[in-house]
């Protein structure tokens, strides 16, 4: 049995070939984004470190235009990120339950978004109050 | 041609050849098992088998009603020593399953759970929800991956039967994808290949269930027995035949005609009250139950769509929560394939060929007329279902059954003799006889005589049936004989996964597959279970025809019909009481 | 009948005792609101080209048979219908990642050992006997396992699964669904069996949660949950096996 001769097809362009697969590598891209970011409060911190001089070059730097631009797409690429991650969660758990019925994934996912909201302001207020 | 050589080939992926082959593999795991299927495993058509499984577990049944329910659900026509044989290795083999993981519904304590089907006195049909043939299948697909001595040839067609001097001597396949040829040679093997509900238009079965295995026993000498007792099962969605399980009216489903009314209890499977009851109304045997149809359709009082007429088969009173954890299937087959919501609407139902309940005559382990060849599940004809099944049955049987075959084959392929020498030869003849039908560039088209012969078999041999239409489709089915010999003209003649080319050899089988069911049908004169006669033949007649029939091949001639007795024990023929009060 | 249209189906074609690369063919199918994609393959088969080769068997979408991309979609062709696509094209194409042994025909032979490999059976202990009796399992406990004993092994996840396409080791998600199928199972007692296959780089860290393969599964099994609720198993795992040879070196 070694007459077939199968036709192997190429994964060249794969991600042409649906959308689901463009917002797959995008979410996957935020995390290069994020990565950078990290990089950038560690820099931060370095120059805390390092003196007041070097801590003012760093300030300047973010609160530059290009700088600013780049927070506000880490902000997008944060936001992005955390919506898919929470929107997979449910598929990272046992299957939760509620008396015999299994809770929805769609509910995991909005009970797990409105944690996350909740986070995030309580977060913004700490830190308003810390600064002020 | 690539030579192998296995101690049992299995031909059949279904419930009954899996089953076989573990049990070969059980009983001796030194011996070379191979498993021939012409599909994957899992696309066998166990897989749509959705009800249940019979097996008596219920405190309130016994083995006894088991056998009481079958041998008059055949309308006395089954051999009452295999009967009774099945019915106490049933409930074995329902808990064999359980342990190799079969997801059987339960109860809320976790213990078995079972439920009516058609004729039955108790509940009895171990199920998984509407799902019970798929995950039947699967398990014992999955199961079967166990056992290294288990080797399978996936996607390798039957072609022929190596059979000298009444003793098999090996299988000729073909590899699908390359199209190469195979011989298995072998001391035993085990036909395993399914039914032949094809050789009709309206029939629930998948696209193989083509009858070819029958049609190679029959030409290698077996006969075939019983061929005449078609079952139609009565509910199925109109046009397409896809299986509406008799489950679901288990479950409490009614039968309503265009009129809203319960019209079972005008055929004799009345009164409707108190419901649900066993062994009445909706919940009376199949052939009862399609025969009663036939009636109400010949009345006008059937509701006509756009596929056929039909009748309405009424769930919303189980409501939703109960539709979705007892017949999830049910509700996507309906709102799918017939657009229609049985939560809220009742769904249309005809009936269409479910089962052939005759086949390769074979012993309770499965043994047939050629020395190593033994038959199982559908193609083989036990003797368990006389004129007419009981739904919940047939998957018993392939377990039963598989098993006892797959241990018999074994043994004679230990204990038989040794396969004589020659069998290349009578292999090599058979190869090129059938890639001979590669050839032919004139003739008809394969669609043009598989249409024929299926509307020849629905006109003359449905479900009621007279002399006059029976003998119109004994002469076209020998007139469509001819043609095809004459030559089928094929677009494809490459040898990689020609599949017009099998299906051309499906179509010569089940030809004679159905020249057997129409002419077994025009010799008895009488009407049992499946067997309905209009034309003077409407009574049972246990004088002239308490017997199988017989059909033997006659080569390029129509089967001649035989009768031999049928062996009863404990159980005189009596009539056959449903409905009736509770 | 007044309800019939036309429609074109446009099919994948390859032979492997002709061809050197597939190409696309055209062809004009009369169709009723009621008919399948595959029907309209068979419509094909029937009256216009004989050659035309695909798989299907029971209609009613549990066979697992009849998989192939529709417009780039992974479908069983059985339960889609030709008048969703009216009056735009119908592209029908072999089950992606796949070889293709003929038109719309590809080797699912990858995916049938891959299945073997992940011990998809149960592994009782203690071993029972029929005289034994069923094991108890609540319906509760059966609702672990009821959804991906689901499968019906059509392989639209593979197609949908871009890893599989990528990592041809990856043994994809119906295999890793049936090994979740059996661990989750209260009957079995395998996992640690299994774990090993499923711990590696071709089990569930093959899967990076594309999670187009729950999207397509028409029989609703979630393979992407399957495989990934295994994850911290596995992680698990790695740990305890870290921890154990460490010991092994200590002492």
């Amino acid at each position: 049995m070694t007459s077939t001769r199968p036709y192997i097809r190429s994964m060249k362009g794969w991600w042409r070939r649906h959308p689901a697969y463009r917002w797959y590598l995008l979410r996957e891209a935020t995390s290069v984004v994020i990565g950078l970011y990290a990089l950038c409060l560690l820099w931060g911190m370095t120059a805390l470190l390092l003196g007041p001089g070097a801590h003012d070059v760093w300030r300047a730097c973010v609160q530059s235009l290009p700088g600013r631009v780049f927070q506000l797409l880490a902000l997008a690429a944060f936001a992005w990120h955390a919506w898919t991650w929470l929107r997979l969660l449910p598929l990272t758990l046992a299957p939760l339950r509620l008396g015999r019925h299994r809770i929805s994934q769609t509910r995991v996912h909005r009970a797990a978004l409105g944690a996350w909201a909740l986070t995030s302001v309580a977060l913004l207020v700490a830190a308003a109050g810390g600064l002020r | 041609m690539q030579t192998i050589d296995a101690d049992v080939v299995v031909i059949g992926g279904g419930g009954a050849g899996l089953r076989a082959a573990i049990a070969a593999a059980e009983a001796d795991p030194d011996a070379a098992v191979a498993l021939v299927s012409k599909v994957v495993p899992t696309r066998s058509h166990t897989v749509a088998a959705e009800g249940g499984a019979a097996g008596v577990i219920h405190p309130e049944d016994h083995p006894d009603k088991h056998f009481d329910d079958t041998v008059s659900g055949g309308d006395w026509l089954c051999e009452q020593d295999v009967v009774e044989w099945f019915v106490g290795r049933c409930t074995p083999e329902m808990t064999q399953m359980e342990h190799w993981g079969c997801p059987w519904s339960r109860r809320p304590d976790g213990e078995i759970n079972v439920r009516y089907f058609g004729g039955m006195k108790s509940p009895r049909s171990w199920f998984a929800a509407d799902r019970t043939g798929f995950h039947m299948l699967h398990t014992l697909f999955q199961t079967s991956l166990k056992y290294p001595s288990i080797r399978r040839f996936d996607e390798c067609f039957c072609m022929d039967l190596l059979v000298e001097d009444g003793r098999l001597r090996g299988v000729l396949a073909v590899h699908v994808p390359s199209g190469d040829s195979l011989l298995l040679r072998c001391r035993a093997a085990v036909l395993a290949t399914g039914g032949a509900g094809r050789v009709y238009r309206q029939n629930t079965n998948a696209g193989i269930v083509t009858g070819e295995g029958m049609g190679m026993a029959l030409a290698c000498g077996t006969g075939l027995r019983d061929m005449e007792f078609v079952q139609w099962h009565p509910t199925t969605l109109p046009g397409s035949g896809l299986l509406i399980t008799e489950g679901a009216r288990g479950e409490g489903g009614i039968l309503l005609n265009r009129h809203g009314r319960r019209y079972l209890q005008d055929h004799g499977l009345g009164p409707v009250d108190p419901w649900p009851r066993p062994r009445a109304m909706e919940l009376g045997p199949r052939d009862r139950v399609s025969q009663a149809f036939w009636h109400e359709d010949r009345a006008g009082r059937t509701v006509p769509t756009p596929q056929g007429t039909a009748v309405h088969l009424d769930l919303r009173h189980l409501g939703r929560e109960t539709l979705e954890e007892r017949l999830p299937q049910i509700l996507h087959l309906a709102r799918t394939f017939a657009a229609v919501d049985p939560v809220e609407a009742p769904i249309p139902v005809r009936p269409a060929v479910h089962y052939t309940m005759g086949g390769v005559p074979t012993d309770r382990h499965g043994a047939t007329a050629v020395e190593g060849l033994y038959a199982a599940g559908e193609c083989a004809s036990t003797g368990l279902h006389g004129a007419n099944r009981l739904g919940s049955n047939s998957l018993a049987e392939l377990l039963v059954f598989g098993r006892a075959a797959g241990e018999a084959a074994v043994a004679h392929a230990r204990n038989g003799p040794a396969p004589a020498p020659g069998v290349e030869r009578q292999a090599e003849a058979a190869r090129r006889r059938w890639h001979a039908l590669l050839e032919p560039h004139h003739g008809e088209r394969l669609a043009t005589l598989r249409d024929a012969m299926q509307a020849a078999m629905e006109e003359g041999v449905g479900i009621v049936r007279e002399a006059e239409g029976m003998a119109r489709t004994c002469e076209t089915l020998a007139d469509l004989r001819a043609r095809y010999r004459r030559g089928v003209r094929l677009d494809d003649t490459g040898r990689a996964f020609n599949t017009e080319w099998l299906a051309t050899l499906e179509l010569g089988h089940a030809l004679k597959v159905a020249q057997a069911i129409a002419h077994a049908a025009l010799a008895r004169r009488e009407s049992r279970g499946a067997h309905l006669r209009s034309d003077g033949y409407d009574r049972r007649d246990d004088e002239g025809f308490l017997c199988h029939s017989l059909a033997w091949d006659q080569g390029e001639e129509p089967p001649r019909i035989d009768h031999t007795p049928v062996t009863l024990t404990r159980s005189a023929p009596g009539e056959r009481v449903y409905g009736g009060p509770a | 009948m007044s309800d019939t249209r036309t429609i074109v189906l446009e099919c994948l074609r390859y032979h492997p005792e002709r061809d050197e690369a597939p190409y696309h063919q055209r062809f004009e199918v009369p169709f009723t609101p009621e008919m399948s994609v595959l029907e309209g393959l068979q419509y094909i088969k029937d009256h216009l080209d004989g050659s035309l080769t695909f798989r299907w068997s029971c209609r009613m979408a549990v066979c697992g048979n009849c998989g192939c991309m529709v417009n780039g979609e992974p479908v069983l062709s059985c339960q889609v219908f030709l008048r969703d696509y009216h009056p735009g094209c119908v592209r029908v194409e072999p089950l992606d990642h796949f070889p293709i042994q003929r038109d719309l025909a590809v080797d699912p032979s990858d995916f049938l050992d891959k299945l073997a490999q992940v011990a998809p059976y149960l592994i009782p202990d203690p071993v029972r006997t029929p005289e034994d009796g069923p094991h108890r399992q609540t319906p509760q406990q059966m609702q672990d396992y009821l959804d991906t004993s689901a499968c019906i092994n059509c392989l639209l996840c593979y197609a949908a699964c871009p890893q599989y396409g990528l990592k041809a080791d990856f043994l994809g998600p119906a295999a890793l669904a049936l090994a979740h199928r059996y661990n989750a199972d209260s009957r079995d007692a395998g996992r640690a069996r299994r774990m090993e296959v499923m711990n590696s780089d071709a089990g569930v860290w093959g899967c990076t949660l594309v999670g187009r393969c729950s999207e397509v599964c028409p029989k609703g099994v979630d393979p992407a949950g399957a495989i990934n609720r295994n994850k911290p198993a596995a992680a698990l795992d790695t740990l305890r096996r870290l921890l154990q040879s460490g010991r092994t070196c200590t002492s």
